[in-house]
């Protein structure tokens, strides 16, 4: 990122010690070692240890419990189960062990569970009672005590999957025990932060919880100057807004179009000709399932021109593809006209860099080929439209045709109910009807099953009949909303959205600047309790800061304000790059970092409360 | 040497070639005020590396001088028992009331070993609070003891006992007390078993007992074999009066009646003695025999009210030390303690660095090096001299004098020798090794003279320091209620808090507990006031012992501190404070732990009382549900109805609905969720569910009709295959019955009739509405998408101009959008139309380019 010059706090500095927690507690187990993946940790932890590094602490076969079967040859000492602590996962270890009850005990391996990130007894004895030889079977249950993940220099999370549904569904905190837990590994590394806003009931709960834990763990442990001045947390639900209107960054619409997990995007290889295959990784090793060869791409601040990209409205990607081109032609031309050694040697020396620049200019200008039919698609921009037209105050309040006629013409559900969310949360809600016919509609086109899913989404908030009109005030106080006629000139972080500027971003911007008190009505009327709290810090770990009126004569030398902001529920790449856009503006000095529960799209949403109906065909 | 260095040597006694052995004195006892004589005790039993002493007076008459030694058979009643420590100081003192008491002993933590007549062991710590009994078999409670040694066997207490029928019993270690009975003596049953004529040997194998009867030696072992072992004295004697092992077990010593003290090895126990020595003492018994360290052992005698120690080595070199009153000899690892009514005197054998700094004459480096501070402080040029011939070795030098300071009890001794260290330090090139020695050395040095005041009484000396760990050694501070300087140690050497004051501190607490006479509430604030300004405390440690003894509320109180709820709640759950539990656990945010207490609560209660318990708190009761929804669907079911939430209840009929194996147990299902959304009065999912039964059964009877699978379609789908048959009326009425939308029908006939290819019946459906309810675009979308450009055209001509250019774009005629848009003067539609342009379409661009530049856009 570019501001990590201007501050000292990088998170890929926790990463080395998840790492270590992750290899110590493969290094525990004795012998040669079988790992047994929970599918969902495959993609976190390959960020930690690829296959390479396991085998070099004696990592000798792989399995999934999705797609392998208990195997027959067991010419390793241990087995080692790396598991979500969740009920969800005790059916699915409990076939994968089932296997093994009938095996003579003798020609089995040890076999250990390790929850992640911590022991969960209620996962263990749900084992056991579904299957009783557990007990027998597993030599013991550990913890492996991987929490949240950098995926940035400014990111972390929990990767928790469908965190949103969990909590706001299925009332499940476990989420912010964890982020508790990231929140003090930051404190205990960065400081005791000693500013927290917070607004929406869960970060309340949050809140408590972290003050908690602030009080319990003394001073004299925690004996480090402050680098973070605000937390920030921010209950999902308070912006849902800004999940459902498509993202139209580089990265948000790659995340849009083929999803991004882990930082990586999968597509089909074959547009990728003369690159290098995607190397070996667990789902392919024994799960003997061929897939469509597959490129792996790497999304993070490692390549220097994606980190240059990733950020930008897509419009604007076009002219720095073509800079760049331009830039590479010029500098590799030179070789022709290096006659002295000198000159030759220095272009040499330049090579590596100018070749990996090619490269990536490759790869990325592919990966915008690739996005380019979705964007050019009529779908695609008339949805825009609509988008942008709810939320620059068009009329909300009736059905709206072209969400009916996407459902008429059973296009994606999750497109159709983003839509739907995205009308019911600028209107405060729709009126009881217009819902109806909705819903209605929805099952006649995507069957009757979608009356469990649409129940979970009236449950978990996304369609609310409460009839509160706050957006209007909202999007006129902290302009959400600006007509651009150029998008990529603008320096306003509105051009994410080609218009829209995040709800959640605007809160964030404004605690640091002007302060919340200068919108203190409009925080009342935004739906979700309003926290502030202190923590206290003593003196002289506290940042020092000039007093105001030398901060006015040398404005230049203030240290940047920074902030963490906890999304609970999950954060869209968009989201997170307009934060950055905050942190990259020179005249500001404000810095923002982002923990969450997940790394968030509106459709990944909209599927994690989707309900999928065991049918049976008779 | 100069006359100044004889007074370091001044208690030194030679022993033999190049050996010394020094007495001095630790303490001048503090029970001289309570008019003690050491004779008057009955029982006296001093614990090791410096420990208290413990007393019992005989509180009958004193024994019959006359006659030998009589088996003490007689037990003590109601002694009191009395606590001092090396110092004389009075610590605790209690009555016994158990049963007649026959001896009192120290285990290696420091409790009270006492031991009945009847052979039962009780322990007490040294204030006299009880902590367990245990007996040492039947045997021994049926004929009575008559004697009994409590020993120590690789950090752990051994007791054994001896029985009136001659038979021991061992126990080897009294925390896991098992009863063993050891080898009988041949021809037991003699009255010649002497008190002093036994002794346990442990090694690393085995416990043994040497005795003697008569002049005959035996071993037995604890699997009941006997051994006789040739005692290897050269001259026949009447029988033997003492036996006593070695510190570290590898010799006896022995009196013969005759006076003569013999030593023997155990090693190599089939070769004769080491020595034999007469002490010329043949009337006398020894009234003790204890070795000092493993050099040279020490008898007791008083004769005619003098009170001689003669202490003899293994090469018959031999020491006098006359006392004026009775003494007692407790023996150590590394030197011989002597108790008086007067004073506390230490035997040691000199140390080897302090020979080699502090012997007349001595030209180890350190001696030189001490001579050289001593000079210099003199402030004589001969330190200079002194200073030179040390500089070779100066490290070595610096090294001894550190080695030789640790080793002396008296400050000032320390003083010099550290000063002479640290002098030489200061001429040394690389002094990191020396200067860390030096003070850890000092630090520990510190320690040990802090423990050596009077007012603690502990004389321990440098290697008994050195043969236990810190850790024994501040649990033995424990053991004394040393709190505070057992904390200022820890924090002195900056031990970890779990070892070191955090420890200490629930230690403490622990005592506090016991503090019966205390309210909880003062309790408590007592020890929260002191444990929470320590890091790393464990209240739910300190919670434990507070229930252990017996204080719930007390350590309810405490757990309340506990800041980890992962410890918190299972010990509240154990404390039977299951609401507390539930609502810690929900505050924590731990899912995990709040599974812990429900899962705890339905192993406990009924399932009726479990369900009730459950909906006392939403959190909990959404935690339940998600378990259930996961492993018990039946019970989330019964839950719904106890809750009377008659819409959830409802929707778990729908996934049963269909995983059903027929249409009847389909429907079923179906009806089942109708009635409780009747009952919740969602109208809503009543109807849609209504009309997904009437939905089944009119594709039941539809399956019939047209011989084609309908069961499982979409409203939309059945329609849509109703259509693609050309059913229009049976499609129409289907619309109507099942309410769906205008537009959604129009929709969907525009699009099949399109596939269908039926344009007259299209162009007819356009016109059976007054306006049609979708826009004409989509008919002719839907006829450009299935190629029918003239149809498409026909249609486009009615469509406003608005809809006419994006209709147009979709269909990919640009050449008519921008001649349209150039029409309408509209450079956004320009724009528009400009996008979708492409390379081959340079006309078109060209065409629109020259219109903006004529309409002044560039």
């Amino acid at each position: 990122m570019v501001h990590i010059d201007r501050n000292v706090i990088n998170f890929l500095t926790f990463k080395e010690r998840a790492r270590k927690d992750l290899l110590k507690c493969i290094d525990d187990c004795p012998g040669t070692k079988a790992l047994v993946w929970d599918d969902y940790l495959i993609g976190p932890f390959s960020q930690l240890a690829d296959y390479s590094v396991l085998q070099d602490h004696q990592v000798t076969r792989m399995f999934t419990l999705a797609k392998s079967e208990f195997p027959s040859n067991m010419d390793f000492t241990s087995m080692i189960f790396l598991v979500r602590a969740e009920l969800k996962i005790v059916k699915r270890i409990a076939k994968f062990l089932s296997k093994a009850a009938s095996v003579k005990k003798a020609s089995l391996p040890k076999i250990y569970v390790c929850f992640v990130p911590a022991i969960s007894s209620v996962c263990q004895k749900a084992l056991i009672e579904n299957l009783p030889a557990a007990a027998q079977l597993v030599h013991e249950f550990r913890a492996c005590p991987v929490g949240a993940i950098p995926l940035e220099t400014d990111v972390m999370s929990l990767e928790h999957e469908n965190s949103f549904r969990g909590l706001f569904l299925e009332e499940d905190p476990s989420c912010l025990h964890h982020l508790t837990i990231a929140i003090k590994d930051i404190q205990k590394v960065h400081g005791v932060i000693p500013n927290i806003y917070g607004k929406g009931k869960y970060a309340k709960q949050l809140i408590d919880m972290v003050v908690k834990h602030g009080k319990d763990a003394p001073n004299s442990e925690w004996n480090i100057a402050c680098r973070f001045d605000n937390l920030f947390i921010i209950d999902r639900t308070v912006d849902l807004i800004t999940i459902m209107p498509t993202q139209l960054t580089y990265e948000g619409l790659i995340d849009e179009c083929f999803g991004i997990h882990q930082a990586t995007v999968r597509l089909p290889a074959d547009k990728f000709p003369n690159m290098g295959t995607s190397s070996k990784n667990p789902d392919q090793s024994e799960s003997g399932r061929k897939d469509a060869p597959e490129k792996k791409i790497i999304l993070n601040s490692s390549d220097e021109l994606f980190t240059e990209i990733r950020d930008l409205n897509f419009s604007a990607v076009g002219p720095v593809f073509s800079g760049k081109a331009k830039f590479l032609n010029a500098k590799l031309g030179e070789r022709f006209s290096a006659k002295e050694v000198a000159e030759m040697k220095e272009f040499v020396a330049k090579m590596p860099h100018l070749l990996s620049l090619k490269q990536s200019l490759t790869t990325f200008m592919t990966v915008a080929e690739l996005i380019k039919p979705f964007v050019n698609n009529d779908n695609f921009l008339e949805s825009l439209e609509v988008q942008q037209g709810f939320l620059s105050g068009q009329d909300a309040d009736k059905v709206h045709p072209y969400i009916e006629q996407l459902i008429a013409q059973c296009e994606p559900f999750d497109q159709v109910i983003r839509l739907i969310v995205l009308q019911s949360e600028v209107n405060g809600g729709l009126k009881q009807p217009v819902l109806a016919h909705y819903k209605r509609d929805i099952i006649h086109s995507y069957g009757f099953e979608e009356i469990v899913s649409l129940n979970n989404m009236e449950k978990a908030g996304l369609f609310r009949t409460a009839n509160k009109k706050w957006f209007r005030m909202a999007r006129d106080a902290l302009k959400l909303f600006v007509e651009h006629s150029d998008s990529s000139a603008s320096k306003d972080i509105s051009y994410i959205f080609s218009g829209y500027a995040p709800l959640s971003v605007r809160l964030a911007k404004h605690l640091v600047f002007p302060g919340w008190r200068t919108i203190s009505d409009l925080l009342e009327v935004i739906p979700g309790e309003k926290i502030e709290a202190k923590q206290k810090i003593p003196e002289h770990l506290r940042k020092r800061r000039n007093s105001i009126s030398s901060s006015v004569s040398s404005a230049g030398e203030e240290p940047a304000v920074v902030s963490l902001v906890v999304y609970i529920g999950g954060v869209t790449y968009a989201e997170v790059s307009a934060l950055r856009h905050l942190s990259n503006q020179e005249h500001t000095s404000s810095i923002f970092y982002v923990l969450t529960t997940e790394m968030l799209s509106g459709t990944a949403l909209i599927k994690s409360l989707k309900e999928t109906m065991k049918t049976t065909v008779f | 040497m100069t006359m100044a260095m004889q007074n370091f040597t001044d208690n030194w006694s030679p022993f033999g070639f190049d050996v010394y052995y020094r007495k001095f004195e630790l303490y001048q006892m503090g029970w001289q005020k309570f008019n003690v004589d050491i004779s008057d005790f009955a029982i006296i039993s001093v614990a090791k590396n410096g420990g208290n002493i413990v007393v019992v007076r005989d509180d009958r008459k004193k024994q019959p001088p006359s006659g030998p030694e009589v088996p003490h058979t007689t037990a003590l009643i109601r002694p009191n028992i009395v606590v001092f420590s090396a110092a004389g100081r009075l610590v605790w003192q209690f009555a016994w009331n158990s049963g007649p008491l026959m001896q009192i002993g120290w285990s290696t933590i420091n409790e009270l070993v006492c031991i009945q007549d009847d052979g039962r062991v009780l322990l007490y710590d040294m204030f006299g609070t009880f902590i367990r009994t245990f007996g040492t078999g039947q045997e021994a409670a049926d004929v009575r003891i008559t004697d009994c040694r409590i020993f120590e066997n690789k950090s752990q207490t051994g007791v054994i006992v001896l029985t009136e029928t001659r038979k021991f019993f061992l126990v080897s270690n009294i925390d896991n007390p098992t009863v063993r009975a050891m080898g009988d003596v041949p021809g037991g049953n003699t009255p010649s078993l002497f008190r002093r004529c036994w002794s346990v040997v442990c090694s690393e194998k085995d416990i043994n007992v040497y005795i003697t009867k008569d002049s005959d030696l035996y071993c037995l072992n604890k699997i009941g074999q006997v051994q006789e072992i040739p005692s290897g004295i050269s001259e026949n004697t009447k029988g033997f009066v003492a036996l006593s092992a070695s510190p570290n077990q590898k010799s006896i010593a022995l009196v013969t009646a005759e006076g003569v003290v013999v030593i023997k090895s155990l090693e190599d126990v089939d070769s004769g003695a080491v020595c034999q020595f007469d002490a010329k003492c043949p009337d006398n018994q020894p009234k003790q025999l204890a070795w000092c360290g493993n050099g040279a052992v020490v008898g007791y005698w008083e004769n005619n009210g003098s009170h001689i120690l003669l202490m003899v080595g293994p090469k018959k070199d031999w020491i006098n030390f006359r006392f004026d009153s009775s003494v007692h000899l407790v023996p150590e690892i590394d030197s011989l303690r002597v108790i008086t009514r007067d004073t506390h005197d230490l035997i040691q054998k000199v140390p080897a660095v302090t020979m080699q700094v502090m012997k007349v004459g001595s030209m180890a480096p350190g001696a030189y090096l001490l001579e050289a501070c001593r000079e210099y402080e003199a402030l004589s040029y001969k330190a200079d001299e002194y200073l030179k011939l040390v500089k070779p070795n100066l490290e070595e030098a610096t090294m001894q004098c550190i080695d030789a300071a640790v080793q002396e009890f008296e400050v000032s001794m320390q003083k010099l020798l550290f000063r002479a260290a640290a002098f030489g330090k200061t001429f040394l090139e690389n002094k990191t090794a020396v200067t860390d020695n030096f003070v850890s050395t000092c630090k520990y040095l510190r320690v040990l003279n802090a423990l050596r005041h009077y007012l603690y009484g502990m004389p321990v000396t440098w290697r008994q320091f050195q043969s236990e760990t810190i850790t024994s050694l501040l649990d033995r501070l424990v053991a004394r209620r040393q709190f505070e300087l057992a904390y200022r140690v820890c924090s002195y050497l900056e031990l970890p808090a779990s070892q070191g004051v955090s420890r200490i501190l629930l230690n403490w607490s622990s005592y506090k507990m016991n503090q019966r006479n205390e309210s909880d509430e003062d309790v408590a604030g007592a020890i929260i006031g002191k444990l929470e300004k320590t890091p790393g405390i464990s209240f739910a440690e300190c919670a434990r012992n507070a229930r252990a003894l017996g204080r719930l509320s007390l350590a309810v109180e405490l757990l309340e501190r506990e800041p980890s709820a992962q410890l918190q709640v299972p010990l509240l759950l154990e404390f039977g404070k299951d609401e507390l539990a539930l609502s810690k656990a929900i505050q924590s945010g731990n899912s995990d732990l709040v599974y812990d207490v429900i899962l705890y609560l339905k192993s406990k209660l009924g399932t009726a009382e479990f369900l009730m318990r459950i909906r006392s708190n939403r959190e909990v009761f959404a935690l339940f549900v998600k378990y259930c929804k996961e492993f018990n669907p039946k019970l989330l079911r019964d839950l719904f109805i106890q809750e009377d939430w008659r819409s959830e209840e409802a929707f778990t009929f729908i996934p049963e609905s269909f995983e059903a194996l027929s249409v009847p147990e389909q429907l079923s299902a179906l009806q089942n969720a109708v009635e409780r959304f009747d009952h919740a009065k969602d109208d809503f999912n009543k109807k849609i569910t209504e009309d997904q039964i009437k939905l089944i059964r009119h594709q039941v009877k539809l399956e019939e009709k047209f011989a084609k699978k309908f069961v499982g379609l979409t409203v939309h789908k059945t329609l849509e295959a109703l259509l693609q048959d050309s059913q229009w009326k049976l499609a129409e009425e289907f619309k109507k019955d099942y309410q769906m939308s205008d537009r959604h029908f129009w929709f969907l006939k525009v699009e099949v009739l399109a596939r269908l290819k039926q344009w007259e019946e299209l162009e007819k459906f356009m016109r059976s509405a007054r306006k049609p309810v979708i826009g004409l675009e989509h008919f002719a979308l839907a006829a450009h998408k299935y190629g029918n450009v003239v149809e498409a055209q026909k249609y486009l001509l009615k469509v406003d101009d608005e809809q006419k250019l994006r209709c147009m774009l979709k269909m990919g005629m640009l050449d008519e959008a921008a001649d349209l848009a150039i029409k309408q003067k509209d450079p956004v539609a320009m724009g528009a139309v400009l996008d979708k342009c492409r390379r081959e379409d340079s006309a078109v661009t060209a065409k629109l380019q020259a219109a903006k530049t004529g309409l002044g856009y560039t």
